[in-house]
């Protein structure tokens, strides 16, 4: 029936009794109130609630709350604490580091290898013999073919040479820190115990 | 603020201890029933208005003016805020828990006033009482911090939005939710109020 009018007084309705209501919003809600009856039976529902809230008795202190010295000095962060907790914090990420550089080197492995330089082809090593450094992964040719060939009488065709397979590389994880790795991570694990058991004793 | 009270925050920002205990004591009432209210139980309640007190005063030099009672409280709601994470971090099941939970709770009981109201009386005050206190428990931590602030212990919007360090927009909108959802919890459970206070009586 009223809409956004409505919603917007259902939801300022339990502040309606306070003084921090601006002029506009409490004018707004006495507005409504004449003519919704949800609202009013809403409103008689959150009065209620609201005085029975500030009803309740206050309760006394049991205690002086007052602060003594040796509160003070208990209240103190031991140095220990601080050191353990920079240790584990050191050890953790000099960890976290080494882990890292292994694992960059093992992904970079096969950048590495198409930086290397190709082997040279069949033409050009006929051009410079000098520059064959292996023999050259060429096919065989099936025996049967050449059989078939020397009794046809027609003469050998030199074989084509066909495109040399790329080298496959072999990736193998190659944990190069791992010693340090195994002193950092029990480092790490040593000093989180120690600020745990620090913590706990304060 | 007083000129007493000014006079006693210098001398605390300068180290006196004896100070700024002097300037506690008038509020260390209002402090516990904000701890007690929030927390529920007397026990967390008076270890968080103690820590709080110590936390006061080692950061009394960064209180720049204003109300000290604002401050203070802002202080003691961030001592509750982590006395309740600290508890649902380490759950603890007391020895004999019917027990500890009367004992708390017998703590917490207002004194009988004598003179003024009769046994009856006192005692339908005190089931009034447990049945908000339940309905405030069932709260979270942003709404109870407001209400008990509000409705308890009395602050308007502002002082409330500078103890909790939130928008006043932000104080009323939690502050509705609180109480309706205060509301709906005694209107669901109206029959174990005495029949004073009930709506229709």
């Amino acid at each position: 029936m009223f809409g956004k009018e409505h919603e917007k007084v259902k939801a300022l309705l339990p502040l309606y009794g306070d003084k921090g209501l601006s002029p506009e919003e409490r004018k707004l809600i006495e507005k409504h109130l004449q003519v919704c009856q949800e609202c009013q039976a809403e409103w008689e529902t959150l009065r209620w609630a609201i005085s029975l809230t500030k009803e309740i008795p206050r309760v006394p202190a049991p205690r002086s709350f007052k602060v003594r010295t040796s509160d003070l000095e208990k209240a103190q962060v031991p140095v220990g604490l601080y050191v353990a907790r920079a240790f584990t914090a050191l050890a953790a990420a000099l960890f976290v580091i080494l882990i890292g550089l292994d694992l960059f080197a093992f992904k970079a492995a096969p950048m590495r290898a198409l930086a290397t330089p190709l082997p040279p082809t069949p033409a050009i090593v006929k051009t410079y013999p000098e520059l064959e450094q292996r023999p050259l992964a060429l096919p065989v040719s099936p025996p049967a073919e050449g059989e078939a060939s020397k009794k046809s009488g027609v003469p050998e065709s030199p074989p084509t040479p066909t495109p040399t397979p790329a080298p496959r590389v072999e990736q193998k994880l190659n944990l190069r820190w791992l010693p340090w790795e195994i002193v950092a991570g029990f480092g790490a694990v040593a000093g989180g115990i120690a600020s745990w058991i620090l913590r706990r004793r304060r | 603020m007083l000129e007493q009270e000014k006079n006693l925050v210098e001398k605390a920002r300068q180290g006196d201890l004896e100070a700024f205990n002097s300037l506690i004591t008038s509020y260390q009432n209002t402090a516990y029933n904000t701890a007690f209210r929030i927390l529920g139980n007397h026990y967390d309640a008076s270890d968080a208005v103690q820590e709080a007190f110590i936390k006061a005063f080692k950061a009394i030099r960064k209180f720049k003016g204003g109300s000290f009672k604002v401050w203070l409280l802002r202080i003691v709601t961030n001592a509750c805020k982590d006395a309740l994470r600290a508890s649902k971090r380490r759950p603890t099941v007391p020895l004999y828990p019917s027990a500890s939970a009367q004992e708390g709770l017998e703590l917490g009981r207002t004194p009988r006033l004598a003179d003024e109201e009769n046994p009856e009386n006192y005692a339908e005050r005190q089931e009034l009482a447990r049945l908000v206190q339940e309905a405030i428990d069932a709260l979270p931590f942003d709404q109870k911090a407001v209400i008990v602030l509000a409705d308890l212990e009395g602050l308007d919007y502002f002082e409330i939005s500078e103890a909790l360090g939130i928008p006043v927009g932000t104080v009323k909108s939690r502050l509705s939710r609180a109480r309706a959802k205060v509301r709906d919890y005694l209107l669901t459970h109206e029959e174990l109020l005495p029949s004073r206070y009930r709506l229709k009586p």
